[in-house]
């Protein structure tokens, strides 16, 4: 059981992306992590929620933090985050920027996870240590 | 010159794909981007100075970047396009 655990739920439309990005920044800041971390961290739930961004902005993305001893783990959950493009596959100029933003958040937190649960419905786990 | 402020995320960024290419489009061949007053910006941003960049070059244009923004750095560098566009740390540079 995570000893904090904090939760945001918005419509999967591009204009909340940046209300789910300030909510994981100020998870992230509250932990203690320094502000290169809570920035990474910025980035990597603005990647995540983008990749789930609808057009018709139908559904919602979910994003939680969870703060378990040293480590603060982050899951952002959505109806359309696809899995990442596999080699035999031709990339829209969406899927393309999907699969951009996959490789960014990797970079980030290189044991990142990014799960799908058939062609669409998907999740993205990442964690970050916290010193002290 | 472009000057662009705030966040740029995929809300934000069709907006500066679009001003791009109303200035490219106006004839400009040499377009500077002023991205100091940018605190975060992600992937789909990026997406928008690519788009830029490749249409200036079907002109045979240049882009050029004015960025010390730690955030900002870190994506362009993450991506590689801090070796795509020309980086400059001041407007003065970037014009010179």
């Amino acid at each position: 059981m995570a000893e904090e655990r904090f939760s945001l739920r918005v419509p999967a439309a591009a204009a909340y992306v940046g209300t789910a990005r300030i909510f994981g920044g100020a998870i992230a800041r509250q932990a203690g992590l320094s502000e290169d971390d809570v920035d990474d961290v910025k980035l990597a739930i603005s990647e995540a929620c983008a990749a789930g961004v609808r057009e018709d902005g139908d559904g919602t993305i979910g994003v939680v933090g969870e703060r378990d001893g040293a480590i603060l783990a982050f899951e952002i959950v959505g109806e359309d985050i696809p899995p990442p493009l596999s080699d035999d596959l031709v990339a829209t100029p969406e899927s393309f920027r999907r699969s951009v933003g996959y490789d960014v958040i990797r970079s980030l937190f290189p044991d990142a996870a990014i799960l799908s649960e058939g062609d669409r419905s998907g999740r993205i786990r990442f964690a970050v240590p916290i010193d002290g | 010159m472009l000057e662009v402020n705030g966040e740029v995320d995929i809300y934000t960024a069709p907006k500066l794909r679009e001003k791009l290419v109303e200035l490219i489009d106006a004839g400009n061949d040499r377009v500077v981007v002023d991205l100091e007053g940018v605190g975060f910006m992600d992937s789909t941003g990026l997406g928008s100075l690519v788009a830029g960049l490749k249409r200036i070059r079907e002109k045979d244009g240049e882009l050029a970047i004015v960025c010390t923004s730690g955030p900002v750095l870190k994506v362009l560098g993450i991506t590689g396009l801090d070796r795509v566009f020309p980086v400059h740390d001041s407007v003065g540079s970037a014009l010179g």
